[in-house]
């Protein structure tokens, strides 16, 4: 969904946009960690950025849903005082990758499921998505499976490509129209020439999936439909060490528990990452787990993930192809993987 | 928002990941993705590793018990107290112990031998854990005698055969179980060796069932194959080792079962084979166990052979640090016998001070034969078989210091307690189990009034008249490079440049591998025909970085809730034979004593084995008395 028309920016005058940008909101950029590692974090400096980067193997979701959040100040006075705490801080996170983007929309619907939650929702209303799409697959991913990428229609506020020696920006909402806008003299309008090879690109690719595919639809269809094994489950659970991982650092997990913790002499009711792999995610106080095996959790995660009724509900499936836990993964057991062993009813680790 | 990165503090595989902070608070964590141990897996207590720190129980205000209960004091007060009874106790003669720990540095660990050894003239040094690990590296140094050791868990990837002498290493050290796994997906056949069908047992090609106390005799009957099915390199053996002819003259006397022929077999024709063991072979003889695994992997040329891995699967992020470091009554930094001559004189001219070639009181013996304790990020109740009893011995003595960044079994009976900074406030050194130095980096500042450990040691020993002076940790590895042959050469910037160094803490001589099998302990007998063991030799439930995490802390004690006064394992068939259902008492009784437990029914352990966590090792102390192994019988008690 066009909003507004697409422009060329020149690669030299980039670091003066994001220069521009963080002079507006905090801007998150891929940056170069210690050991090569590339990271989603605030930038001091446009010198910061990293260009070329594939994906990052932790998602940019923890600025909208960090792993420690706390949501509630308690003090003690007379009585109790209760605060509630809102991270309102303008951020752009920038160069996200589309499959981000897609996590990012789908973590919207969930959290405006009957309740809105006033946490997510005041980060996002204050968040703006600036990605960057890509011109050839990374090594891991599948987004061409779900949708999510690797170029999008809508989703983002702007979205660049990357066409040589100069950016396209396309904007995709009435704010990434208005970040254009106040930079005027940075852009210029893109030609049909330019469009024409953003296309070009898009398709390029795409054609370049080769066998990185996850088919989603026959996975869905058996587990829907209960055609899986338990014993299929426990042979696939006998290779997941419980890490948490791939719930962790999934674009489309919202998983948390609530601690309260003193931090100065103020109680702080925080919000923390968790993960449906644990054992005692669903052990209830009486004793009784109804998900006391791996096999058990791990159906409970594929199902959420990819069976026809969270589907129905979400309009898309709980994926969105990063392959992130392709990497991440203690044992073998990934999205492609057991979609592949699920689709074929067998497993060989 | 701020990333830092450094080492995971759990176990000893020794992943790396980022700590991120946000207002000077650690907030999540980020695996590397470019690490060379963790290449981006983290376990899930990699994935905690920011909650500890942050704990509403942190430590963080030196502490003096007045009129019987812990005060608040300045530092310089309690430091001053801590010196003054400690020099008073020592004046009058009276033993003092020293506890480092496998959760301090090596910077640390090495600064308390320091304070042990030169400040106080005592070789009472140890730590809790050294009893259930420590075999597994003594075992190697005594057998290899000059044969480099050591291998990386990526290594244990590209394996053709595995063997591995199982706890539970998918929940023990996840890293090297997804190498294992890795290398099983790529066509490797592992065998599992012990007294439960793991995970790991699941993927196996084979799995054999020892009973506890027996691992050594699969070993032997694997040994004994080898010889006599000419199996062995024996050009190796007789230009390596010693002991050959000894060994092929035992070896046509013991029984071999098909299970352990096979597996010799598969171990011997492999071109790169991985041998991991761990505190289950440690449970009888560990020693003689390791000493024979060495033998197996000399025997069929895998010693030393590029890509073939024997590695001691120690138990917490640093008990091979600490072990590199001299924290044993006997040892010297560099695993050195205290019985060395010129290592002792090398230390003396280096710290200006002699010291005793006289072995001190390991941790046990310490806990009844000294009168004063200080214990650096140690818990002998939680850390020691003897569990809880500890805490009793150590309400006997007559001061105890602790130095920690969170409370403890040894806190709470203090003195003295000094607050230190967490492993997330301090900078040092952790060598995880492959040998490889690693960076632990201060990524907040510390909790209150906490300082780093290491400058506590310094300003302790200054008080007690012994300077040590260091700038930063980065000067107390120069030092240790200096007088540890094993870490000669490493220094903070060498390791920063490579992500971590790999040492090789062995010594290396031009000594030859004694051949030997391992030692045999079969425990049952009619009267008392069920075999009782400690299961593992570490919990991480009673660990701090555990217990002050919410959700780890959720995980692994939500058995301690469900068990308030523990439960012994057993078999189904066992379970039917007694006449007991899940929940139901059991009286266990072996020759030392009795107690009666809440039996759980397992489908994965076999007739004949019971198993206690080592979590409830107390409820059945008076079974084992004092030993991890012990024959049983079982009967129904009352209530059931």
């Amino acid at each position: 969904m066009q909003v507004g028309t697409p422009r060329i920016i020149g690669r030299g005058k980039l670091n003066q946009w994001v220069a521009h940008l963080m002079s507006r909101a905090e801007v998150i950029a891929p940056t170069a960690g210690q050991t090569g590692d590339v990271l989603f974090l605030p930038i001091e400096s446009p010198e910061q950025v990293a260009w070329q980067f594939e994906n990052t193997l932790h998602p940019p979701k923890q600025f909208l849903l960090p792993q420690t959040e706390p949501i509630v100040a308690i003090r003690r006075n007379e009585g109790y005082e209760v605060e509630p705490i809102y991270d309102e801080r303008k951020r752009i996170i920038f160069a996200v990758r589309n499959c981000d983007v897609s996590g990012i929309k789908y973590l919207d619907q969930v959290q405006n499921y009957e309740l809105t939650d006033a946490y997510y929702a005041k980060r996002r209303q204050n968040t703006m998505l600036i990605s960057l799409a890509c011109n050839r697959p990374c090594e891991r991913c599948f987004c061409i499976c779900s949708g999510s990428g690797p170029f999008l229609e809508e989703g983002y506020d702007l979205q660049l490509t990357d066409m040589g020696g100069k950016f396209l920006a396309e904007p995709g909402t009435e704010q990434g129209e208005a970040v254009l806008a106040e930079a005027a003299g940075l852009f210029e309008p893109a030609s049909d020439r330019d469009t024409r090879r953003r296309h070009e690109l898009e398709e390029a690719a795409r054609a370049s999936f080769a066998d990185y595919t996850c088919h989603f639809a026959s996975a869905m269809r058996r587990i829907s439909t209960r055609k899986v094994d338990e014993s299929l489950w426990a042979s696939m659970g006998d290779w997941c060490l419980q890490c948490g991982g791939c719930n962790l650092i999934c674009p489309t997990c919202y998983c948390f528990s609530v601690k309260d913790r003193a931090v100065d002499g103020v109680v702080m009711r925080q919000r923390m990452w968790d993960s449906c792999q644990y054992a005692a995610f669903t052990l209830e106080a009486s004793g009784h787990n109804p998900r006391p095996d791996r096999k058990d959790r791990m159906k409970r995660r594929f199902f959420h993930k990819v069976s026809a009724q969270y589907t129905m509900r979400d309009g898309m499936v709980g994926c969105v192809g990063c392959g992130r836990c392709i990497t991440v993964c203690m044992g073998t057991t990934d999205m492609p993987a057991i979609a592949r062993g699920v689709r074929k009813g067998v497993w060989n680790g | 928002m701020r990333t830092v990165l450094t080492t995971c503090p759990f176990c000893a595989c020794g992943c790396g990941l980022y700590v991120q902070t946000e207002d000077g608070r650690p907030i999540g964590v980020m695996p590397s993705e470019n690490h060379p141990v963790s290449l981006g897996k983290i376990s899930d207590r990699g994935w905690h590793t920011h909650q500890a720190t942050a704990a509403t129980e942190r430590l963080g205000q030196p502490l003096v018990r007045r009129d019987g209960a812990l005060q608040p004091a300045s530092w310089d007060e309690a430091l001053d107290v801590a010196a003054e009874r400690i020099s008073a106790l020592k004046s009058t003669g009276k033993a003092l112990g020293l506890l480092g720990s496998a959760r301090a540095t090596n910077e640390e660990n090495f600064l308390l031998g320091k304070l042990a050894r030169a400040a106080l003239g005592t070789n009472n040094i140890d730590f809790s854990l050294r009893a259930a690990h420590g075999p597994l590296m003594s075992g190697l140094q005594k057998a290899l005698g000059g044969c480099p050791a050591g291998a990386t868990i990526p290594d244990i990837a590209k394996c053709q055969v595995i063997l591995l002498w199982e706890g539970n290493i998918a929940y023990s050290h996840p890293r090297a179980a997804v190498a294992v796994m890795m290398a099983v997906k790529a066509g490797a056949r592992l065998v599992t060796a012990g007294y439960k069908r793991t995970q790991m047992s699941q993927l196996a090609a084979l799995h054999i069932h020892v009973a506890p106390g027996a691992e050594g005799e699969l070993v032997d009957e694997m040994l004994a194959h080898i010889v006599r099915a000419g199996l062995q390199n024996e050009g190796f053996a007789r230009a390596r080792c010693a002991g050959y002819d000894a060994l092929v003259e035992w070896a046509s006397r013991v029984q071999i079962s098909q299970q352990a022929a096979q597996a010799a077999e598969w171990y011997a024709e492999a071109e790169r084979a991985a041998v991991m063991f761990g505190s289950t072979l440690a449970s009888a003889g560990g020693e003689s166990n390791t000493a024979a695994l060495v033998s197996l992997a000399a025997l069929t040329g895998h010693l030393g052979r590029p890509g073939s891995v024997l590695l001691p699967l120690v138990g917490r992020s640093n008990v091979r640090g600490a072990c590199d470091m001299g924290v044993g009554p006997d040892v010297l930094p560099g695993h050195v016998s205290i019985a060395d001559a010129e290592a002792r004189q090398r230390l003396e001219k280096a710290w200006g001070r002699p010291i005793s070639a006289e072995p001190g009181l390991d941790a046990q013996a310490m806990m009844t034969g000294a009168r004063a304790l200080i214990a650096l990020a140690d818990d002998p109740a939680t850390g020691l078989p003897a569990g809880k009893a500890a805490m009793d011995m150590m309400r006997q003595m007559d001061f105890v210091v602790a130095i920690d960044s969170f409370p403890t079994s040894v806190t709470e009976v203090a003195d003295v307690v000094l607050p230190a900074a967490s492993y997330a406030e301090t900078d040092g050194t952790y060598t995880n189990m492959e040998g490889r130095v690693q960076r632990l980096r201060a990524c907040v500042q510390p909790a209150g009034e906490a300082r780093p450990a290491y400058r506590i040691v310094c300003d302790l020993a200054a008080r007690l008249g012994y300077q040590m002076s260091y700038g930063s940790p980065a000067d107390v590895l120069n030092e240790i490079a200096s007088v540890t042959p094993a870490y000669s050469g490493l220094s903070y910037e060498k390791i920063e440049k490579s992500v971590g160094v790999l040492t090789n803490s062995i010594r290396n001589g031009r000594g030859k591998v004694q051949l030997q099998a391992a030692e045999v302990k079969r425990v049952t007998d009619e009267q008392y025909p069920l075999a009782l063991t400690i299961e593992g030799a570490f919990d991480w439930g009673s660990d701090p970085l555990v217990i002050y995490s919410p959700i780890l802390a959720r995980d692994y004690l939500s058995e301690r809730k469900l068990y308030p006064k523990g439960h012994v394992e057993m078999s189904r068939e066992d379970a039917d034979n007694v006449g007991v259902r899940q929940n139901w008492p059991v009286r266990i009784a072996s020759r030392k004593g009795e107690a009666t437990l809440p039996v759980v029914i397992r489908e994965d352990l076999q007739a004949g084995t019971m198993v206690v966590p080592f979590a409830f090792r107390d409820f059945a102390a008076d079974v084992f008395g004092g030993e991890r192994v012990v024959a049983v019988r079982a009967e129904r008690a009352e209530g059931g």
